[in-house]
């Protein structure tokens, strides 16, 4: 099956793909005094304040909510800033890496992986922060053994959203600024700081309308619901990553010929 | 590795680039299929064919598709039609520290470097001390890439690359900056590379380089293979391609083994001597010069040792040059019997002889025989000026004939010699033929085959008793 092919090459080219995951991390930071530990410091940050803003400056009640509000939108913050960060650096990939590209015999299929892995990791800090935090408030269930799961279906979307862009980002430069553009804007387009309550009936069609709301329905049925209660997004996301990747990597298998000309 | 066959293989290669007015074109043509842009050819029908253990060299001035060729069989650029049968693990060197990082050190490049080129982490760690020995950077080599000079930088690029063990080596120019002690290190490495039945595509400037190292070479001449044959005399059909004697229209049929457009050349430069000689002037002194890459004349000897000119074939390839106030006409190797020969032994004596007739008066005349090797490197020299420290006076209608009496103390080998006469006081070349005489040498026989003289050496070994060596001793200590 053509899905298989993106795993062969991370299996194959395992040791070069560690190597380039951890240097990223190092290069994004390289010459800083604390060096890696803004990579993973970065992300728990950020989670803190997510946390300090929903729980003490804006505590939200929701009627007959499982718990605590301010879970609901860390787990959901989470797991779209993860995906954000490799939106916003898949598009430069190929372009900011030219030289390996275009002068020697490289496989380049693993730069979009490597991004995607170098993305998602330091955010298992600011993960471990939000389970710790659903876990004091009580939120926690046997749900959170779907977590491994929830990882793995969200990087092969990464992994998937990642070969797409890195790919057309060589033809159609102004790619980059659209997907800022669109990062900002889709923060807001997801079930996440919502109080569902008081939700205009407009913004539950944007929901089902945007693909990444399944995503983060998942992660919420996992740390805060602690149940099933977005079946659905059960089947959709998981489905939806895997479909991801299978274009991703046909787009990327198709149009990297053309990239020594591009760039 | 597949045995037989040849390593690499192309027919018909073509490369033409596509210019896009609009990024975004590119994108829509591709999903579209419909065309919008306009082409750049930059390789039209490239034949190629390398066996396994040749080394070729390409030659080539800027733009004629040297690099394009190397990337397209190197496979980081596709090409646009036509056929490329590659069979061999490839290394491309195409480029100074690629994949290395300037923040990291030295030994953390070689390992990312590694990788990238596609070995693994143990195989790396096996040779990591053979790379960093290979490279000489021991001292530096936990130092940062970016602290490293443009020659040390070439250094660890090439070790790394080159601890792949390629079935097939590309390397473009890269090894020009290594220092020459260095670059030889690289060569003996890829005669090694040879032996072990690789092939190495080697693209360079240095004409020499290709002389020395290449079994074959192809000129590369807008996008075509111009021509293809021997080193030698390819290094010299580039050389007056390269300074405008040949024109590339006047020369572009396809498929040309040796390199015809030699022949009228020769005539065309031979032809006006003695008479409209005004334009001659110009052309062949800036070319000699500026190929030779130093900027004076000095008389003869050294002059003539333009590094780029050398030809195996005396009829064909001979490049000569000069104002023409007077023309060498008749020369020659003879032995001692004064006997025309091209095959001498070592140790025998020989003379060289030659004939200027003088057309003009020629007050401070300078004039001599130069030896070089096959390299092209000047290993023996003689003129009137550097013999009894003085000029000769010539007048028009003059004909000297110009003789050195020597001994063949030269080893084994082939040698070529260049004939010359200039003006002592402004460096003027009169006429000037680079090796116009060939001959072979050969040699004592009891020496290193590598030997480049002939020191007429007599060996041996005498014992010395055990005894006498003790009671030296006890000699020594009483």
């Amino acid at each position: 099956m053509a899905l298989s092919a993106p795993f062969e090459t991370i299996v194959r080219h395992r040791e070069l793909v560690v190597e380039l995951v951890k240097r990223e991390l190092k290069d994004r930071h390289v010459g800083q005094a604390l060096g890696v530990v803004w990579a993973y410091g970065h992300p728990l940050l950020l989670m803190l304040i997510y946390t300090f803003l929903f729980a003490y400056v804006f505590p939200t009640r929701v009627a007959g909510g499982e718990g605590d509000f301010a879970v609901s939108v860390l787990v959901g913050v989470l797991s779209w800033l993860a995906f954000q960060d490799v939106l916003g650096r898949a598009t430069t990939i190929l372009a900011s890496q030219a030289s390996l590209v275009k002068q020697i015999v490289f496989p380049i299929e693993v730069l979009p992986i490597k991004t995607a892995i170098a993305s998602a990791l330091p955010y298992s800090l600011a993960l471990v922060f939000t389970i710790v935090y659903s876990a004091l408030h009580g939120t926690l269930t046997a749900m959170v053994f779907t977590v491994p799961f929830l990882i793995a279906a969200q990087l092969v979307a990464m992994i998937g959203v990642a070969f797409m862009l890195a790919v057309i980002g060589v033809f159609f430069r102004d790619l980059r600024d659209l997907v800022t553009v669109f990062c900002s804007i889709n923060l807001f387009a997801q079930p996440i700081l919502y109080n569902p309550d008081a939700l205009p009936a407009v913004m539950k069609w944007v929901f089902l309308f945007n693909p990444f709301s399944y995503q983060v329905w998942c992660w919420q049925d996992a740390l805060y619901h602690g149940r099933f209660a977005h079946p659905v997004a059960w089947v959709v996301f998981p489905l939806g990553a895997a479909a991801t990747l299978a274009v991703g990597w046909a787009l990327f298998a198709r149009l990297k010929h053309h990239l020594g000309d591009m760039l | 590795m597949s045995s037989l066959g040849p390593a690499i293989r192309a027919r018909g290669l073509r490369k033409a680039y596509r210019q896009y007015a609009n990024p975004v074109d590119s994108l829509l043509e591709l999903i579209t299929q419909a065309p919008r842009h306009s082409e750049r050819v930059a390789l039209d029908s490239v034949d190629l064919e390398l066996k396994r253990g040749e080394i070729v060299g390409i030659l080539g001035r800027n733009g004629a598709g040297k690099s394009t060729l190397l990337k397209i069989i190197a496979g980081t650029l596709e090409h646009t039609s036509g056929v490329l049968e590659i069979s061999g693990r490839i290394t491309a060197i195409l480029e100074l520290g690629t994949g290395f990082h300037p923040e990291y050190t030295g030994r953390e490049n070689i390992r990312m470097g590694g990788l990238c080129l596609g070995m693994s982490r143990a195989e790396i760690d096996r040779k990591i001390d053979s790379i960093i020995d290979f490279s000489e950077l021991r001292d530096v080599i936990d130092q940062p890439f970016k602290t490293y000079s443009t020659g040390m930088q070439a250094r660890l690029t090439f070790s790394t690359a080159i601890s792949v063990e390629p079935e097939i080596l590309i390397v473009d120019e890269a090894l020009s900056v290594g220092d020459a002690r260095f670059q030889m290190k690289c060569f003996g490495w890829i005669q090694k590379l040879k032996q072990r039945n690789a092939t190495v595509l080697l693209v360079s400037h240095d004409t020499n380089t290709i002389t020395t190292f290449c079994d074959r070479a192809l000129i590369l001449e807008k996008g075509r293979v111009f021509a293809e044959g021997d080193a030698k005399p390819m290094t010299v059909l580039y050389h007056n391609l390269l300074f405008g004697k040949v024109t590339a229209s006047a020369a572009a049929q396809p498929d040309t083994s040796r390199a015809p457009e030699m022949a009228p050349c020769e005539d065309s430069r031979l032809g006006p001597f003695g008479g409209g000689k005004s334009d001659l002037n110009a052309d062949p002194e800036g070319a000699s010069d500026a190929a030779a890459g130093t900027a004076p004349s000095v008389p003869i000897g050294a002059s003539a040792s333009s590094s780029t000119a050398s030809s195996a074939d005396q009829a064909s390839n001979r490049i000569r040059y000069g104002s023409g106030d007077a023309v060498l006409v008749d020369w020659g190797l003879y032995d001692e019997q004064n006997r025309t020969c091209s095959l001498i032994q070592s140790g025998a004596k020989c003379r060289f002889a030659m004939r200027l007739e003088c057309r003009k008066d020629i007050p401070d005349l300078s004039c001599g025989f130069a030896i070089k090797d096959r390299k092209g490197t000047v290993i023996w020299g003689e003129t009137n000026v550097t013999h009894a420290q003085a000029s000769f006076s010539a007048r028009a209608g003059d004909v000297l004939t110009i003789a050195s009496d020597l001994t063949m103390w030269l080893a084994d080998g082939d040698y070529f010699v260049t004939l010359g006469a200039a003006h002592v006081a402004d460096g003027t070349k009169i006429d000037f033929i680079e090796d116009a005489i060939q001959f072979r040498v050969v040699g004592p026989g009891r020496i290193f085959t590598t030997s480049l003289v002939n020191l007429d050496s007599h060996f041996s070994i005498s014992t010395t008793q055990a005894d006498d060596i003790s009671a030296a001793l006890q000699g020594a200590a009483e």
